[in-house]
């Protein structure tokens, strides 16, 4: 048993590590994309934002067990089987993705606009003031959203494991649910509470200490 | 020469309410090494036309000519060229909150591809310059609003402009703090042979460093000139309201008729209003006077009420023309 539940430490961790960075890989360009081409940005592109904003919002209006099921074929195309914890990985990313879209769009939102105004009138262009202004500006809060968004994925990731994703979900399921192995389910769901916590902390640490707005 | 020539600017802004027109046709010539006032109420358009001349905001028409470029015919690429030879500071000073104080200063070169330790020399030789270099370490968050607009000045000297631009750089600190920033202004302008145009609504900034000023008001220029003849002499109601330190002053008091006296040049220090009594035995009654040090000269300003009597008014007003102050009648 406790073999398995170390598995299943192992599997949660590598879904929701893989599917935070691949999530992250897609929604950082968007949300930077939202905040150039959005109303005030310094790229204003009202119907491109449009778009991307509606996108945006259908995927994150889907229920993730839904979703989950929808996605069936392009997991398979994917991954070539719909079983296990990699599997999991593509309706986790497909459906954070969106989600981190907006919480990276809210972070950047917040940089002053009054630097990026300074650092047009340095001659910066656009991708400069993205990677030197933007981005380093906003960085404590995109750490601290991260954290938000890992978590998320991780509760996710339990979801995933009802499909076959693996993970501790799927033990909770399995023994708790099916077998009524009450015992392991609930030490099933304090280890997910305590690796929660682990990761809120060590995101608001970094956050903190990457932040020199105060001191 | 002209380093900066602004010619028919038109500023309009299509808003909800229909058309707002922020500046029409705006002249200004800007002479190379002088520091050059643009001074008005809030909502007179300065801020809009201070972003005109670097192009963050696009003049619905007109020109602008820096040097030899006319900045509004530049592709995006060629803008950004020119830009790093007009700086720019800030009322809130505009500093990389998670940068210190030398990186800040960097950033400017390390946007032009300057290599890092090339680029940290120089932002060390700046911080110098405007008296911070202990302070090279400290992150924004750490430094009062003086040393932040220090920062910011050195941060905009980091790429050799020939044109710095001031955006109400100065309304966001104290009395002190604000008379040492406009001495290092000064200090660059007469080091650096620095052009500087300085925004800002508060006559006192103007009086201190500039040489010449423009006063605008209602997206117009109501009038322009060398800073003491527009201060001693001012033509206009928009210059007259900057110009008067209290704005209710006129309507508070009731009487037959003031006068405003200005005492510029050699009369400053002479007693002219005692001499003046003494003279035609009449007294007066001071209402407001001061004294101010303009951009090195010292002029005093002040309102007198005439006797009720018309012949000794005259003659008062008779023997001020023969002193050679400028005098003006008060409407009240």
């Amino acid at each position: 048993m406790t073999q398995l539940i170390i598995e299943g430490i192992g599997e949660t961790l590598y879904m929701t590590a893989v599917s935070t960075f691949l999530a992250y890989l897609f929604g950082l360009p968007l949300g930077i994309l939202l905040v150039l081409t959005g109303k005030g940005g310094i790229k204003p592109m009202p119907t491109l934002n449009l778009i991307v904003g509606f996108v945006v919002n259908v995927f994150r209006s889907i229920p993730f067990l839904i979703l989950l099921v929808a996605v069936i074929p392009v997991t398979r195309a994917i991954v070539g089987t719909i079983l296990g914890s990699t599997a999991a990985i593509v309706p986790l990313v497909i459906s954070a993705t969106p989600f981190i879209a907006r919480i990276v769009e809210s972070s950047l939102i917040e940089v002053d606009a009054g630097v990026i105004e300074a650092a047009q009138s340095m001659g910066a262009n656009t991708r400069q003031i993205v990677m030197k202004v933007m981005l380093p500006e906003a960085k404590p809060s995109i750490i601290t959203n991260a954290a938000l968004a890992s978590v998320t994925i991780l509760g996710y990731s339990a979801m995933a494991g009802y499909v076959g994703g693996g993970g501790l979900g799927d033990i909770a399921m399995r023994y708790g649910f099916y077998k009524f192995d009450t015992a392991t389910m609930w030490v099933v769901v304090v280890i997910i509470v305590v690796i929660v916590q682990i990761m809120q902390e060590i995101g608001l640490r970094i956050a903190k200490h990457t932040d020199h707005r105060a001191r | 020469m002209a380093i900066l020539k602004l010619e028919g600017l038109t500023k309009t802004f299509n808003t909800k309410g229909g058309e707002v027109h922020a500046l029409s046709d705006i002249n200004i010539d800007i002479e190379e090494g002088e520091i050059f006032g643009i001074i008005g109420m809030s909502g007179a358009g300065k801020s809009t036309l201070v972003r005109c001349i670097n192009l963050l905001e696009h003049p619905t028409s007109g020109n602008v000519k820096f040097i030899d470029k006319e900045l509004t015919t530049l592709s995006k690429k060629e803008l950004n060229l020119e830009r790093r030879k007009i700086s720019m500071i800030f009322q809130q000073f505009n500093l990389l909150m998670q940068r210190t104080a030398l990186k800040n200063v960097c950033f400017p070169l390390e946007l032009q591809g300057v290599p890092k330790a090339e680029a940290e020399k120089k932002a060390k030789e700046l911080l110098e310059l405007v008296g911070l270099a202990d302070r090279a370490n400290s992150y924004p968050s750490q430094l009062s609003g003086g040393q932040k607009q220090r920062v910011a000045i050195a941060r905009a000297l980091a790429t050799d402009p020939k044109v710095l631009l001031c955006d109400e750089a100065t309304s966001a600190l104290d009395p002190k703090t604000t008379r040492s920033i406009l001495e290092l202004l000064k200090d660059i302008n007469q080091k650096l042979g620095l052009t500087i145009i300085v925004i800002t609504h508060e006559m006192a900034v103007v009086q201190k460093i500039c040489d010449r000023v423009a006063v605008i008001d209602g997206g117009n220029i109501a009038e322009m000139g060398k800073t003491q003849e527009i201060f001693a002499k001012p033509k206009t109601e928009a210059t007259r309201r900057l110009v008067y330190p209290d704005g209710q002053m006129e309507e508070n008091f009731s009487g037959s008729s003031l006068l405003r006296i200005v005492f510029d040049g050699p009369y400053a220090y002479e007693p002219v209003i005692a001499n003046m009594i003494l003279e035609t035995g009449e007294p007066v009654n001071i209402i407001y006077a001061n004294m101010q040090d303009v951009n090195g000269l010292a002029i005093g300003q002040m309102i007198v009420r005439l006797p009720a009597d018309e012949d000794k008014a005259h003659e008062m007003i008779k023997y001020l023309k023969s002193k050679q102050v400028t005098i003006e009648e008060v409407r009240e």
